[in-house]
């Protein structure tokens, strides 16, 4: 993995590509690389849709190791969402083979010309780029059945749907899973319209007769692996509790605190929340023959997700996950586990990030387009967005634009992405990081990683309300580091518990590269990653006036708990300050 | 009138983790019923722990090492002993979330400074045993007297706890008249009659 790839979409005479080796890049890897990268070529005031900005796709340090967990790939550019730095991953298999092809990066650069829909193949000879007007307009799925009938069933790829050939600002970036299912998205910011504008509809990648990457200390990675895995597998989040249910087992426990935002962020607690909780998921998968386990890489030792069937036994999607079912159940008042998977199903298919058309079919229920709880009407609305008609192309530029479009005050966004599955004024550490984070609103900004183990920033007093800001300082720092590894952040439980599980990572590491890192350089890191990410933004236009939450969330109370959001602005400032 | 039947705790024993190895785990309509909620006994004024290992019948070491997410009327609680059982309160018991903002949820988190605003703060017996709504002077409730509160139970501590709440005694709200149980008459039952889930 030390040869980064640059394709010039708009050379003359066609694409061009270029290898180079990842030089002054070395030693970064998945969001490490692609802010880094972004920070440092891509001018900040540039059109995210201009020849000016880059599409970054990166798998992680670890990802085509034996390493468990290690297979998310990381895809970062100036985000047409919110206009700031964005790095968005997914699961599926992509990471894996990227990695394996001996690539620490793809760039997709420069102006297509008008018209273009490349295919991007990679395999262990090298890498062509051929203009395939054929798929052009095809959905995912249908185009993924296309390239199995050209590549076989063992290639892994990387997509837009249609809702990325028009650019939308809520389009996402498609990676095949295990069953070669287009199920697992780069989703937030946008990414999508990126590679929309380089006219690059797909890239294959086939891995065939290229070995695992081989560690440096061969001895001390398979001792680090097996204490890894066993850490995962020995704690009851990841060796069970997501297992047995998936992310979305979080639905029951969310509402119950009050802070499951509900009707376009009205409440905070949906009456039917329990008719679409991971248990009840969990245990429709079972009656229908589907999978309610089910890794979306090889490699997977957690196993969150599953394969949810419909009423004949049919595959309709991927198990949906605990923000996909908030963002299209709970929060447009829909209460029906089908319609939910339809409409997983859809976003997948169109290429459509879908926290951000969740938090926008709501708008659009609030301003009057479709009821509330309207289940038939959203799945309408977002097949809209496949057909390219004015409202589809306004509803797939997210809650922001939908919500100027028809003259709304409440657009639950920060910096124009909409917010997650949490209510920042019952949950306000989350809305801190919601307010502060480089990426706009974003739960993962600031996952639960050890800090305690970390010792960022020293002890935080957990049950001192200032904690807040400290925290999510903290989060976001550990974030940043776990993000340039590849791994699933779901290993953050186990870390986030068992100091030996943690330690087992950087030995992972250390072994693979014959390093000698410590806490004090995955802090260093995270720091360096989010100092870019900054920076950029600050360049690119935004004041720290951009670190704020909506003004009604200060304004108007959210049910059961009645709380406004509380965290003064001098506060928000002060996350930074490190 | 009914009342609590403590001998029922002593058979199932308060240690060694889950009673009769891995359970079986309730009935569709029954996990449905738990997740939404349903009517149990319950000791006006007791502790969260004691109404999990004395009402409920949990064992101490699954109460310690397994229930590690749980709300009282809405609020996470951190302190289970500090938390008390009302009349009509509504609990909620869960296992370890994932996410941050489950490991926000979970009792003595890290990162509970997230919820300040909606944690459980402690209370006095006396409160939580009645206080004024419940006739003021009445002091914390002598071990024979019962109430109704509201139950809901999740994901892993549903799958191994559903059944033996059931046999105990859980209640859901019917709109059938003519259902009325006895349990109508305790302090917190619900206006609606209620009807006894089925072992
Ligand atoms: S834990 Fe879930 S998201 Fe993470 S790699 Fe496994 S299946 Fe994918």
């Amino acid at each position: 993995m030390d040869t980064i790839v640059r394709i010039d979409v708009g050379a003359q005479g066609g694409p061009k590509v270029r290898k180079e080796p990842v030089g002054s890049y070395a030693g970064y890897g998945g969001r490490a690389l692609t802010s880094m990268m972004v920070a440092r070529e891509v001018p900040p005031l540039c059109h995210p849709l201009g020849p000016e900005n880059k599409l970054v796709i990166a798998p992680g340090l670890l990802s085509g190791t034996a390493a468990g967990q290690s297979g998310r790939l990381s895809v970062g550019c100036k985000s047409p969402l919110t206009g700031g730095i964005k790095e968005a991953n997914a699961g599926g298999q992509a990471a894996q083979v990227m990695a394996r092809l001996g690539y620490a990066a793809i760039v997709l650069e420069g102006a297509a010309p008008e018209g273009s829909c490349f295919l991007i193949y990679v395999n262990k000879d090298g890498i062509g780029v051929e203009n395939a007007p054929q798929y052009k307009g095809l959905e995912n799925y249908d185009l993924i059945e296309e390239i199995k009938k050209r590549y076989g069933e063992k290639v892994a790829c990387i997509s837009i749907g249609p809702a990325g050939e028009q650019r939308l600002a809520a389009a996402s970036i498609a990676c095949t899973d295990m069953e070669m299912h287009p199920t697992r998205h780069a989703g937030r910011g946008g990414v999508g319209a990126v590679m929309g504008a380089k006219g690059v509809k797909i890239i294959v990648m086939d891995d065939a007769g290229m070995p695992m990457r081989q560690p440096k200390d061969a001895e001390k990675f398979k001792a680090a692996n097996k204490a890894w895995v066993e850490g995962l597998k020995k704690h009851p989040v990841t060796g069970s509790g997501l297992p047995a249910y998936g992310t979305n087992v979080l639905t029951n426990i969310i509402n119950e605190s009050g802070g499951f935002p509900t009707y376009n962020f009205k409440q905070g607690q949906f009456d039917g929340a329990s008719k679409i909780s991971g248990e009840s998921y969990a245990a429709m998968m079972v009656k229908r023959g589907g999978q309610p386990t089910h890794g979306c890489h090889r490699g997977c030792v957690i196993q969150c997700s599953g394969i949810y069937n419909d009423a004949d036994g049919k595959f309709l999607s991927k198990q949906p996950e605990y923000e996909t079912v908030w963002a299209h159940g709970a929060n447009c008042g829909i209460d029906d586990m089908d319609a939910i998977a339809m409409l997983d199903r859809l976003d997948d298919d169109i290429g459509l990030d879908t926290i951000e058309m969740g938090a926008t079919v709501a708008v659009a229920m609030e301003a009057g387009v479709l009821k509330f709880g309207d289940a038939k009407g959203a799945i309408e609305l977002i097949k809209e967005i496949g057909k390219g008609t004015p409202l589809g192309r306004i509803i797939g530029s997210g809650a922001a634009v939908t919500a100027k479009a028809f003259g709304l005050e409440r657009a639950p966004v920060v910096k124009g992405q909409a917010m997650p599955a949490y209510d920042p004024r019952a949950i306000m550490g989350i809305g801190v990081t919601y307010a502060t984070s480089p990426m706009g609103a974003d739960h993962t900004a600031g996952y639960a990683i050890a800090t305690n183990i970390l010792k960022v920033g020293g002890y935080v007093d957990p049950l001192k309300p200032e904690g807040q800001i400290e925290l999510s300082r903290n989060l976001q720092i550990a974030t940043a580091a776990i993000d340039a590894t590849g791994m699933c952040l779901f290993i953050a439980f186990a870390v986030l518990d068992q100091p030996e599980t943690f330690q087992a990572m950087l030995d992972l590491l250390n072994a693979f590269y014959g390093l000698s890192m410590t806490n004090d350089d995955v802090v260093a890191l995270g720091k360096a990653v989010l100092k870019a990410e900054r920076d950029f933004n600050a360049a690119a236009g935004f004041t720290k006036e951009a670190d704020r939450l909506p003004e009604y969330f200060k304004r108007e109370a959210i049910a059961p708990h009645n709380v406004t959001f509380g965290i003064k602005d001098e506060d928000l400032d002060k996350v930074f300050n490190w | 009138m009914v009342t609590r039947d403590d001998n029922a705790v002593q058979t199932l024993g308060q240690d060694g983790g889950r009673p009769g190895g891995p359970a079986p785990g309730p009935s569709e309509a029954a996990a449905a019923a738990f997740q939404a909620g349903v009517w149990v006994l319950a000791r006006p004024g007791e502790s969260l722990r004691d109404f999990m290992a004395a009402s409920l019948g949990f064992p101490a070491s699954y109460i310690e090492g397994s229930v590690s997410t749980v709300f009282l009327d809405a609020s996470p609680v951190d302190d289970i002993d500090a938390a008390l059982v009302k009349p009509g309160c509504l609990v909620a018991l869960s296992g370890a979330m994932p996410g941050l903002v489950g490991a926000v949820m979970r009792r003595r988190s890290p990162y509970a400074s997230f919820r300040t605003a909606i944690s459980h703060a402690g209370e006095s017996a006396d409160e939580a045993a009645g206080g004024e709504a419940a006739g003021g002077d009445r002091g914390p409730s002598g071990p024979e007297e019962a109430c109704l509160v509201r139950l809901k139970l999740f994901n892993a501590v549903l799958r191994d706890m559903g059944r033996m709440v059931i046999e105990r005694g859980a209640w859901l709200e019917s709109a059938e008249a003519g259902q009325a149980a006895p349990t109508a008459e305790l302090p917190g039952a619900p206006a609606a009659s209620l009807i006894r889930l089925p072992a």
